[in-house]
């Protein structure tokens, strides 16, 4: 029956694996701590027993384990210090960076590469925490409940926040 | 064709926009809300702006085919190891559970054969006690039973019903059968009280039985020991209360008494307070006055009463003992029975004659409580404990 429930997690492993590493690489860790933090969550599952089935929402679960299995591998090398929780210090040591393509063919070259370069823009304007929170949205698809409880923060703290892009164009309408 | 329709592209370039498709604030939202409502020319563009913008990738990093291959192969190996070490631990287990049981079989063997040796052993230096399993209390009402791992305290009251609550401070419930006895079940190494329809509060001591109705119904009380309880009987001049025993019963005239029979040791009641009528199947009553035991005599059937210091016999429902010139043997089937162990004392134990005064503490840690036992006996013992064998010997 173990035998049946590791296999299970194997598959699982497969299957998550490409998504949970690319979160990783997001979060600014490079390959192979990637790598080993995603086998460690994997196999702390199979330590515990846990029954992959008896956890409700397993993509929510595993992103929620690697992230916080990612900031302690970044605190045991000391990196980080202990009052860690404090957002300030989360937007230092934990830069999120995005990177824009635009693929139509209904644009033009040109055309794709300045709307690239605007939405980097946008992004570059953001902070740290709010892009992670655009990528978990939009890439990973997770929904704004999933995402306060993966990065353990209020996402509708973040939403009142003042947008920068509408000041600066208001600013240029006056102008 | 297509050139007409690339207005929408104005949007793609507008970062207020851009940003609104990303991150939606509320600030946002009211804005381009507005805009819509102000300009429903644009509707169409903006929502053509809309499914190109989901044209717009964030780069994702794609993990190098042989690094995933690597990182599978790693994983599986990991699950394979931990699976095999799982196997071993099992293995483990029942290879321990085997040698234990040959040890044991081997100790058995051992035993039988050393078994003149043993009693020799016995008869001149140590007195070997073993731990025994610990087993539930049971309260049986009808064909209903409720086993309680811990101490309990039982209220009954009025309607039947019985309030139990135990030591882990679980309150439970039981409706008892009109017409039926009850029966409380104290095993050895556990203690219970209960408080009966009447009023009557008792103490049972480990390795006691009682029984009793859910009401007491008819012109008398009556309840039936075995075993050990200290009893506080509410008055009730109408309804004489009897607690009956295997060799006697006892009237009783609204008082405090403690009352113990159990199998093997002397049977006696001694009268705290009030007066107690003794009566056995032969004999005449007896009436017992208070700080008087009276010591029943299986053979003939009749008393012995004594005057007594009250305090030693019911100290144990206030968690000490106390013990003045009291016969280690009997000091040692006191703690036998309060801590469900097994002492291997025969009628040759050279315990026989010595005698133990003062108080020991009924705690939970065993080994303070032997200790305590052979700093108060009159000879100087020694006290040893390994694994559940309790050993007590003479120290040269």
């Amino acid at each position: 029956m173990s035998t049946n429930k590791f296999s299970h997690i194997a598959s699982t492993y497969n299957e998550y694996l490409d998504c949970l590493y690319d979160y990783a690489l997001h979060l600014g860790f490079d390959e192979q701590t990637s790598m080993d933090a995603i086998h460690d969550i994997f196999y702390k599952l199979c330590v515990n027993n846990s029954r992959l089935d008896e956890i409700s929402n397993l993509k929510f679960y595993l992103f929620r384990s690697l992230r916080n299995r990612l900031i302690d591998l970044k605190r045991t090398k000391s990196e980080i210090p202990d009052n860690f929780s404090a957002e300030g210090l989360i937007c230092e040591h934990l830069p999120f960076k995005l990177n824009v393509t635009v693929e139509d063919e209904l644009i033009e070259k040109e055309e794709s590469e300045e709307i690239s370069r605007r939405v980097e823009n946008v992004l570059n304007q953001m902070t740290q925490r709010q892009r992670e929170i655009i990528y978990l949205r939009y890439i990973q698809e997770c929904s704004y409940e999933e995402i306060s409880k993966i990065m353990q923060i209020s996402i509708a703290a973040s939403r009142n926040l003042v947008s920068k892009s509408l000041t600066k164009s208001k600013d240029k309408e006056a102008m | 064709m297509r050139k007409e329709n690339t207005d929408f592209v104005r949007f793609l370039k507008e970062e207020t926009f851009i940003e609104w498709k990303l991150f939606p604030t509320d600030e946002l939202d009211v804005y381009w809300n507005e805009f819509i409502k102000n300009h429903p020319e644009e509707w169409n563009n903006i929502e053509m702006a809309e499914k190109h913008f989901r044209k717009v990738n964030i780069s994702s990093h794609k993990i190098p085919p042989e690094v995933k291959r690597d990182a599978i192969k790693r994983m599986e190996h990991s699950i394979q190891k931990l699976n095999r070490k799982r196997n071993i631990r099992r293995f483990t287990y029942a290879a321990v559970a085997c040698a234990v049981v040959l040890v044991l079989s081997l100790l058995y063997i051992q035993k039988a054969i050393d078994h003149s040796e043993q009693d020799f052993i016995a008869s001149t230096d140590y007195i070997v006690g073993n731990e025994l399993d610990s087993e539930d209390i049971l309260f049986i009402s009808g064909d209903k039973t409720a086993s309680f791992h811990k101490n309990i305290s039982i209220a009954i009251n009025g309607d039947r019903v019985a309030r139990v609550r135990s030591e882990l401070n679980e309150d439970k419930q039981i409706s008892l059968e009109q017409n039926t006895r009850n029966k409380l079940i104290v095993p050895y190494g556990k203690r219970s009280e209960i408080v009966l329809s009447d009023g009557t509060r008792a103490w049972l001591n480990s390795g006691s039985i009682l029984e009793f109705p859910s009401v007491f119904s008819g012109n008398t009380r009556e309840v039936f020991l075995s075993g050990e309880m200290y009893i506080e009987v509410a008055a009730d001049k109408r309804k004489s209360f009897y607690v009956h025993t295997s060799g006697y019963k006892v009237k009783v005239y609204g008082t405090k008494f403690n009352i113990s029979n159990y199998p093997g040791s002397p049977s006696s009641v001694v009268l705290v307070e009030g007066s107690v009528a003794l009566q056995s199947a032969e004999k005449e009553e007896l009436f017992l006055l208070p700080e008087e035991q009276a010591l029943y005599s299986e053979e003939t059937g009749a008393f012995d009463t004594r005057k007594v210091d009250v305090n030693s016999f019911i100290s144990w429902k206030n968690g000490y003992l106390s013990f003045e010139d009291t016969p280690m043997i009997e000091a040692l089937k006191q703690i036998e029975r309060y801590y469900n162990l097994s002492f291997n004392f025969g009628d040759d134990v050279s315990f026989h004659g010595l005698t133990c005064t003062g108080k020991i503490i009924l705690s939970d840690n065993l080994d303070n409580v032997m200790t305590a036992l052979t700093l108060i006996s009159s000879t100087n013992y020694k006290y040893k404990k390994e694994n559940r064998l309790i050993y007590i010997y003479k120290e040269y």
